[in-house]
Order: C-alpha cells, then sequence, then structure tokens
C-alpha cells in the first residue's frame, strides 16, 4: 500500500500538480487581496473570506481533474492492470491510491491554513475551517476515484464529480425548500426524492464555512463530520467492491 | 507543420464568396451594433431562497462578495451613476439581504450609513436610518456606533430631532465597555436645541448619578458646564 501512495505522490509531482495547484492558489489569492482591498470596510476579513473560499474551488476542481485523468491514463495505459498483477489487493490499491491523494490534499490545506493564519480575524476557526476543508477534498477525491474507476473516462467523471459535489453542497437548500413547503402543497414525490437524496448525500454545506475565519466557529459539527467519515469509508468500499468484480 | 501557403491555388469564385460573406457579416453587425445589453445601475436584490442557492453552503463569502457588488453597482466601466438614480427599494433590499447573510458584519452599514445615505430625497434617507436603528439594535454591542450616526442623519439632514432623540435615547441606555461618554450625554443636548432644558438637565445629571466613575476629569467639567447652563434655561 506504502508503495501505492509513493506512486500517487511522484505522480503528483511528475505531473506537476503542485505546481499548477500552487500557481492557481497564489492566482486566487492575489486577486482575493485585490478585490477585498476595495472594500470600504473590513478589508482584512473580506480578503480571507475571498481567498479560503476560491482556494477551496480551485482545491477541488484542480484534484478532480488530476484524479480524473490519471485515473483515465491509468487505465488507458493498463498500469492498473501492471499493478493489480501483483500480489497487492484490490482494496489495498484503492487504499493507498486514496490515501495519496489525501496526502497530497493535506500538503495544500496546511499551505492554504498558513497562508491565511496571519491574516484571519479568528485563529481558532481556521483550525476548524482547514479540518473541514481537509475532510471534504478527502471526500471530493474518494468520490472521483470511485467515478473514475467506474466510468474509465475522465470527462465523466469530472463531470459526475462535480455535479456530485454542487448537490452536496446545495443539500441545505433542498432540505430546506422540503420542508418549507411540506405544507403549501398535496405532491409529495419530490419530498421523497430529496428525502431518498438527504440519506445518500454528505452535507458538505455544512462543511468549511469561512465565517468561521471571521467570527470563530460555533454551532455543532460533530454530526456532520462524522456523517462525511462514514460517506468516506463507504465510498471507499464502493469502489473497492467495483474493483473487485471487474475482469482485466 | 503548414506548407507554404500558394493563394494563386485558390479558386476565385471561392475567394470571392469569403470576401462577400465577410461583407454581408459586417454589414449585419453595423446594423445591430445597437442592439446590446444595458445593465441596470441595481437589480433586484436576490430572494432568501435565490441567496441559499448562490452561496452554495458559504453565506459568508457570498456576503463579502454581493457586499463588494453592491459598493460598485453603477459605478464601473467609466460610469459613475448619481445617488439620485439609485431605487431605494432595491437598495434597501439588498441591505436587508445582506444583513440576513451576515448580520454580525460592518460592511453593510457603512454602506447605508456613509454612501446611499447621500440622498437628497429625505424619505428615501429616512428609510436608511430606519433601516440602520432596526438592524443596529438587534445586536447593540457590536453595532451602537451606527446609531450615533443615526442621531447625526435624523437630526442635521432629516431635521427631525425628535426622532434623533428616540434614537440618542436608545444608544444611551446601552452600557458596553468601549462607549465613550458622550454617548450617555446627546439625549441632553438634544433636548436643550429642542428648548426642553429641565429635561435635558434632568437626563444630564442622570449621567452624573449613574456614570461619575467611568467618567474622566475633561469629562466631568464639560458635564458640569452643560448641567449648569441648562439649569441656569430651565429656572
Amino acid at each position: 500500500m506504502l508503495a501505492t501512495v509513493r506512486l500517487v505522490v511522484l505522480t503528483a509531482l511528475r505531473n506537476r500538480l503542485f505546481a499548477g495547484l500552487l500557481i492557481a492558489l497564489i492566482g486566487a489569492t492575489s486577486l482575493s487581496v485585490f478585490i477585498g482591498g476595495t472594500a470600504l470596510l473590513e478589508q482584512a476579513q473580506a480578503v480571507v473570506v475571498f481567498a479560503a473560499g476560491a482556494g477551496r474551488i480551485v482545491l477541488v476542481v484542480g484534484l478532480v481533474v488530476f484524479v480524473a485523468f490519471h485515473v483515465q491514463s491509468m487505465i488507458e495505459t493498463r498500469e492498473v492492470e501492471g499493478i493489480l498483477a501483483r500480489a497487492l489487493a484490490r482494496g489495498s490499491f484503492v487504499v493507498g491510491y486514496w490515501l495519496g491523494f489525501a496526502l497530497v490534499t493535506c500538503a495544500f490545506v496546511v499551505g492554504l491554513a498558513l497562508a491565511l493564519w496571519r491574516v484571519a480575524p479568528s485563529a481558532d476557526g481556521i483550525l476548524v475551517w482547514s479540518f473541514s476543508l481537509l475532510l471534504e477534498c478527502w471526500i471530493v477525491v474518494a468520490i472521483a476515484i470511485f467515478s473514475g474507476l467506474m466510468l474509465e473516462r475522465a470527462t465523466s467523471c469530472v463531470i459526475f464529480t462535480l455535479g456530485f459535489y454542487a448537490l452536496a453542497r446545495l443539500m441545505g437548500l433542498f432540505l430546506g425548500i422540503r420542508d418549507f413547503m411540506a405544507d403549501a402543497r398535496d405532491v409529495k414525490a419530490s419530498d421523497y426524492v430529496v428525502d431518498a437524496l438527504a440519506l445518500i448525500m454528505p452535507r458538505l454545506d455544512l462543511f468549511a464555512q469561512t465565517g468561521w475565519l471571521v467570527y470563530g466557529q460555533n454551532g455543532e459539527l460533530l454530526f456532520p463530520f462524522v456523517q462525511g467519515l462514514v460517506f468516506l469509508a463507504l465510498v471507499l468500499a464502493a469502489s473497492i467492491f467495483d474493483l473487485s468484480r471487474r475482469q482485466f | 507543420m503548414f506548407g507554404k501557403s500558394d493563394v494563386g491555388k485558390v479558386p476565385l469564385p471561392l475567394a470571392a464568396l469569403c470576401l462577400f460573406l465577410a461583407g454581408a457579416h459586417a454589414g449585419l453587425a453595423s446594423l445591430n451594433r445597437n442592439i446590446h445589453a444595458s445593465p441596470p445601475v441595481l437589480s433586484p436584490p436576490p430572494g432568501e431562497l435565490s441567496r441559499k442557492a448562490l452561496a452554495f453552503g458559504d453565506d459568508q463569502f457570498l456576503y463579502r462578495r454581493l457586499a463588494i457588488d453592491l459598493q460598485n453597482a453603477g459605478d464601473g466601466a467609466g460610469a459613475v451613476t448619481p445617488i439620485s438614480q439609485y431605487n431605494y427599494d432595491y437598495v434597501i433590499g439588498w441591505l436587508r439581504a445582506l444583513s440576513e447573510l451576515d448580520p454580525k458584519a460592518n460592511h453593510h452599514f457603512i454602506l447605508a450609513g456613509r454612501y446611499f445615505s447621500f440622498t437628497k430625497n429625505n424619505a428615501d434617507l429616512r428609510r436608511v436610518v430606519d433601516f440602520m436603528v432596526e438592524k443596529a439594535s438587534v445586536d447593540p454591542r457590536r453595532h451602537w456606533i451606527w446609531l450615533t450616526r443615526c442621531i447625526e442623519l435624523a437630526d442635521h439632514r432629516l431635521g427631525d430631532t425628535e426622532y434623533a432623540l428616540a434614537i440618542a435615547r436608545l444608544v444611551a441606555s446601552y452600557d458596553f465597555p468601549d462607549m465613550p461618554s458622550w454617548v450617555w450625554m446627546f439625549p441632553a443636548l438634544l433636548l436643550e436645541k429642542l428648548g426642553r432644558f429641565a429635561e435635558g438637565y434632568a437626563s444630564i445629571e442622570k449621567v452624573r448619578a449613574e456614570k461619575l466613575s467611568r467618567l474622566t476629569h475633561e469629562e466631568i467639567n464639560w458635564l458640569n458646564e452643560v448641567s449648569q447652563r441648562l439649569k441656569t434655561k430651565s429656572e
């Protein structure tokens, strides 16, 4: 498994994922400093919020695109068959592959948190925000690996994962609409759809709130985080299940 | 990668067709040149559900973005819009939307109190002041300073000293560690302006009775001076 982790980290280095994402993050942060600096008041807050929000989007999109194309390239070049031909169990491969990207994500999140540390008004908020962003990225990477192995095409994988991410980020809205409209009409079909979705989707809308960086974190986070960890394990298990029934 | 071009080999009718189509396109483009989007000075504010959808789970990010949008609305691409051309139904709607996204922040207060308050329409200004009083009194520990701006606007710009007095009394009822003493003395000064000297004297003596330990030597001197003046006028 450690060899797979090393392979992923080396591939990320070789394919300039670190350099590419770093440049994108620096660009997003610079733009945030510029736009936040135009605020009439609370410029520091605006800069931190813009940098953190833009950093999250850059990180998620960058990781999804990289994972999707990496999985496709591994399948096309039959590299995955070469790896699985060895004594390595398929479960170890999936977990090792995810762990590699989890490490890569760690490096970026820690870097982003350190960059925000000096300017963020709330120091304790940044710890919770960083951990929450880390968990969010881990979940997104796991979904990208799952869909990449299942769909085998990078474009489909990117669309699937980003669609899933958008849905997970909007779950609070859908649940709000569902509860708000519950007594206002008789048609319940959409309610069942939303209820079913709520059972499947992680609540990413409760993760990585930039408000924590300004005012500190308050409110219940244990449940969403535990639910996120369970969902992460579920996606990895589903990836192993899908891979183990595949014939190469 | 590319070979040498040989214009002579292009069939003449094809070249003529290309030229004709390019000319026709340019002609049509010049005809519809004036059809373009004309961005409004200020669009209607997004509703609660739209805001939730736009936020993608991060209300604070949306607050900061929309606050900058409102700050720059009407002023961009070389255009500057006079305050009189803003639709104040929308302005108040935007300010409310921002305060709902982040009730703790100050950015929407400065937009209300230091930008949109420059309207010369008193009805619009009163709505801005009403908004600020309503929202600042929700969390006065954080936002009491904006109520002092409301006093100034109500008294100097609206010419409604009674309204200013009501706001001043509201601010004077608060007692937070970072509050300067002049905030408690505002009602007395406004009562003096209204010619209600006895009430003013009672108000300033109340400050003396309740806040004396919080006042500096210079502030006590000033309080004595105002108190004496009000007492003389009231007799």
